[in-house]
């Protein structure tokens, strides 16, 4: 291996396959069919990342009793109002819209009321039912129809290449490319584009035990970073409250989806208490995601939770048949690790899921940096301290929509510009850092660690003292990180992948324990119980990060709704 | 557990060649686990694919003791030692387990997969989702959740000997968007549906109902199109 790589120019590099990546190239190829677009993922594309993993559903104000209003503000209530409240208008009132696209444009069979019209489900932290779904396992049906759209346009699909680092042009000024590994071949990749959508989905998998697809590893975060994006509100992570607890599966995790406490299931501890009456009494299971993740852990904690260091979820009182129809997917995927959903208590535990942090963007997708545009769980700002079920897929699909058709109308004013080569080389170097060493470390030992380290103490409760250890501890991993191996052969080598993904989550795991030493204050999804209580007066700011400066606030605009509005009127009626 | 792996890399390998490893299993672990216990813990050097790990990506489609399964989805428990592992038949090995999917999805492209609109542009405005009845849409719904693994495929004999037959995941999708009430512009798919590599191909030996990881009957929906092909 040479290192050499194959030059590609097109107009449209699209980064990652999910719903972002899979919305922006058919808006941007609609928006001018001539544009040449070149959609890349680690996995393969329409089957890779989160969106695919979608089960609960799809949120958006449809009913004529329900508004885009409600919906925001259930938004901000669930967010705590660290939401960038732009960004968050734009979510509800575009999610209608997109949701029509996905089934009358896309062909997306969502599920029906008796009366024929779509059914929505309850989700928690709302005060309407605006879940849209297929079964409970909707993502699959979202993505492979966006997939089958693919194969009705022209454009260049690369499955199973990562993007490596986004290249700036030789004058600095903005970003004219990635540098690519092609999984298949082991060799490099270098794009030329006039605009570069980041859309990788995040990934929080640097916990003891995380819900995202297993090739997901913040790599979108890191390369942002590294190439001068501001990222903000990195310390609020999501953890979902049902995590199946598998033993030693990696299906240890995976969630169970929220649609299940939406229909009334309970959550218990070892002793067989409802729990969340201690907590919360008036929402119980139905609280926002941060709320009953923090209950259940805190249960833990106390001794109260099973022997292999869970919780319960209980659904059997719904009726085995009841269960049975609405959550097939989950009864299957809990059968498979011995636990009949329909019948008895199934062990969760809280699990990572779900980055709030990202890198700042406008209304459009835009960076600070001309020529990338980042959109869906890569950006920040949408979902403020705790994201509310089924914003989710809602923010990568209207955001990726927006980002292609803003790439589509950049192209008419953006010239090509080179890639710097130097730049490339130097990327290129790196990567191939671990491939040719003879001897090193396995990614593999330094990952684990890592895992233990940020669930310890960058988790669901955090302290002055945890987060200055965690800092020090991925210092330390960081320096080991930079002495990994793996074997020779850079074709299909899942080791010498490993050991970029490490590189990635390191960098994604500093961010996140750095904003959440800075934070002193508790609010949302993050806990810190030195400072136990929501700050307003000082803390209504977003924790911004970038390259080379030190951490630094700007206050949130609170544009639309202040906390003060919705102490008149709460916005999750209990039900 | 002894796991017995075929590797073949078929840049230097002349041919595939089994490889034994002993995996330290314990409860609740799959086949997928066991192969990253392996990559983890006995050879750095193994190639599989894999993203989801709940049976919801359709990436780790491989053949395990002889038939074709997804290997997060079935447990170790339930199969038999020693547990040999191989890739998808009827399409060519880019490395150990990991198959060039671009045959299947060229099958798949062939009838026209995509559901199409009236007017198709998604920056266009978005009609009214259509009123459909659930009872309406029952076998729809039934055949609906594909998530092109390609076990299918690797299972079906038709597929192994005919290079033209489009195969069980390419034909139930037609099916799918052949029964969708929904779909204005019914597209032109009979070509392929009804020529050589179509319908009419298919020697209905049912291995893919078998072999399918999420329940759905290729089969049934081969059928109902050859009916829908002599109803008109
Ligand atoms: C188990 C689970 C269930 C969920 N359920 C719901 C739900 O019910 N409702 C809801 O609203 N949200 C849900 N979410 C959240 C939702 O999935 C995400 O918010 C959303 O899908 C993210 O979309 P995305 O396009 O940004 O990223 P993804 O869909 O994750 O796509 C990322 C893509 O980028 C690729 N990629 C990664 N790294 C690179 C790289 N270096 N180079 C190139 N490509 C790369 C990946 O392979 C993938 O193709 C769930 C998440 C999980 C994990």
């Amino acid at each position: 291996m040479d290192g050499d790589w194959d030059d590609l120019r097109c107009d449209i590099l699209i980064l990652g396959g999910g719903g972002a990546g899979l919305m922006a190239a058919l808006h941007a190829y609609d928006t001018d069919p001539r544009l040449d677009i070149v959609v890349v993922a680690k996995g393969l594309v329409g089957k890779s990342g989160c969106t695919r993993l979608v089960q609960g559903g799809f949120n958006a104000a449809l009913d004529p009793r329900d508004s885009p209003e409600l919906h925001f503000r259930d938004t901000l209530a669930g967010g705590q109002f660290l939401n960038d409240q732009d960004l968050a208008w734009t979510l509800v009132t575009e999610a209608p819209e997109i949701v029509r696209k996905l089934e009358a444009k896309i062909g997306c069979f969502f599920d029906r009321r008796e009366d024929g019209q779509i059914h929505q489900k309850a989700f928690a932290g709302q005060s309407f039912d605006r879940t849209v779904h297929r079964g409970d396992l909707t993502g699959i049906e979202i993505t492979s129809r966006l997939h089958d759209q693919l194969f009705a346009r022209s454009m260049r699909i690369l499955d199973e290449t990562r993007a490596v680092e986004l290249i700036h042009d030789r004058a600095g000024g903005r970003i004219a490319g990635a540098l690519l590994l092609r999984q298949q071949t082991g060799t490099f990749v270098l794009a030329r584009a006039r605009v570069v959508l980041l859309a990788t989905g995040g990934g929080p998998r640097m916990y003891t035990y995380s819900a995202p697809s297993l090739e997901k590893a913040g790599d979108g975060y890191a390369m942002a970073y590294r190439a001068g994006c501001d990222l903000i509100d990195m310390e609020m992570m999501q953890f979902h409250p049902t995590g199946l607890l598998a033993g030693a599966s990696r299906l240890s995790g995976m969630v169970l989806e929220e649609g299940l406490r939406g229909a009334g299931a309970w959550l218990l501890n070892a002793q067989g208490e409802r729990f969340m009456a201690r907590y919360d009494p008036v929402r119980m299971e139905r609280a926002t995601r941060d709320v009953v993740a923090r209950a259940s852990y805190q249960e833990i904690m106390a001794g109260r939770g099973t022997p292999a260091g869970g919780v319960l979820l209980d659904a059997s009182h719904l009726g085995a048949g009841f269960v049975a129809r609405h959550f097939p997917g989950m009864v299957a995927r809990c059968a498979e690790v011995g636990f009949d959903l329909t019948r008895e208590p199934v062990e969760v535990v809280p699990t990572a899921h779900f980055h709030m942090g990202g890198v700042r963007i406008d209304v459009d997708c835009r960076t600070a940096l001309p020529g990338l545009l980042v959109a869906g769980e890569d950006a920040g700002g949408v979902h403020g301290a705790n994201r509310l079920g089924g914003n989710g897929v809602a923010e990568s699909c209207v955001f990726g929509a927006r980002a292609g058709r803003t790439a589509a109308q950049l192209c008419a004013v953006l010239a090509a510009v080179e890639p710097d080569a130097r730049e490339a080389e130097q990327a290129r170097d790196a990567a191939l850092a671990p491939l040719r060493r003879d001897r090193g470390e396995s990614p593999v030992r330094i990952r684990r660690e890592l895992e233990r380290v940020m669930w310890q103490h960058v988790g669901l409760v955090r302290d002055a003292a945890g987060l200055a250890r965690a800092l020090a501890a991925i210092e330390e991993l960081e320096e080991r990180a930079a002495g990994t191996a793996a074997p020779p052969g850079a074709r299909w080598n899942l080791t010498w992948q490993q050991a970029l993904d490490v590189r990635s989550l390191l960098l994604a795991a500093r961010l996140t324990a750095a904003a959440a030493s800075y934070r002193r204050e508790s609010r949302g999804s993050h806990a810190r119980s030195d400072f136990p209580e929501r700050d307003d007066a000082h803390w209504l700011v977003h924790i911004h990060q970038a390259a080379g400066r030190a951490p630094w606030t700007e206050p949130v605009r609170l544009t639309r709704l202040r906390p003060s509005d919705l102490e008149a009127r709460p916005a999750a009626a209990p039900q | 557990m002894i796991f017995r792996v075929k590797r073949f890399d078929p840049t230097c390998d002349r041919r595939p060649s089994w490889r034994a490893y002993t995996v330290d299993v314990r409860p609740k672990m799959s086949v997928l686990d066991g192969l990253f216990w392996i990559l983890e813990h006995a050879d750095s050097t193994l190639s599989f694919r894999y993203s989801c790990r709940a049976g919801m990506c359709g990436s780790c489609a491989m053949v395990v003791n002889g038939r074709e399964a997804l290997a997060c989805r079935l447990r170790l428990a339930h199969v038999a030692a020693p547990v040999h592992v191989e890739p998808l038949r009827s399409l060519p090995v880019i490395k150990d387990l990991v198959v060039d999917m671009t045959p299947f999805f060229e099958k798949y492209r062939a009838v026209d997969p995509f559901y199409r609109a009236e007017d198709p542009a998604v920056t266009g405005p978005a009609a009214a989702p259509a009123v459909v009845r659930p009872e309406s849409r029952e076998l729809v719904d039934l055949q609906l959740g594909c998530i092109s693994c390609g076990a299918c495929y690797s299972a079906c004999p038709v597929v192994a000997l005919n290079p033209e037959f489009l195969g069980p995941a390419a034909l139930n999708r037609a099916y799918v968007l052949s029964a969708d009430e929904r779909e204005p512009a019914a597209g032109d798919r009979a070509a392929a549906i009804l020529g050589d590599g179509g319908v009419h191909a298919c020697h209905a030996v049912g291995n893919c109902v078998a072999a399918c990881p999420v329940g759905i009957n290729p089969l049934l929906s081969i059928q109902l199109l050859r009916k829908g092909a002599t109803d008109r």
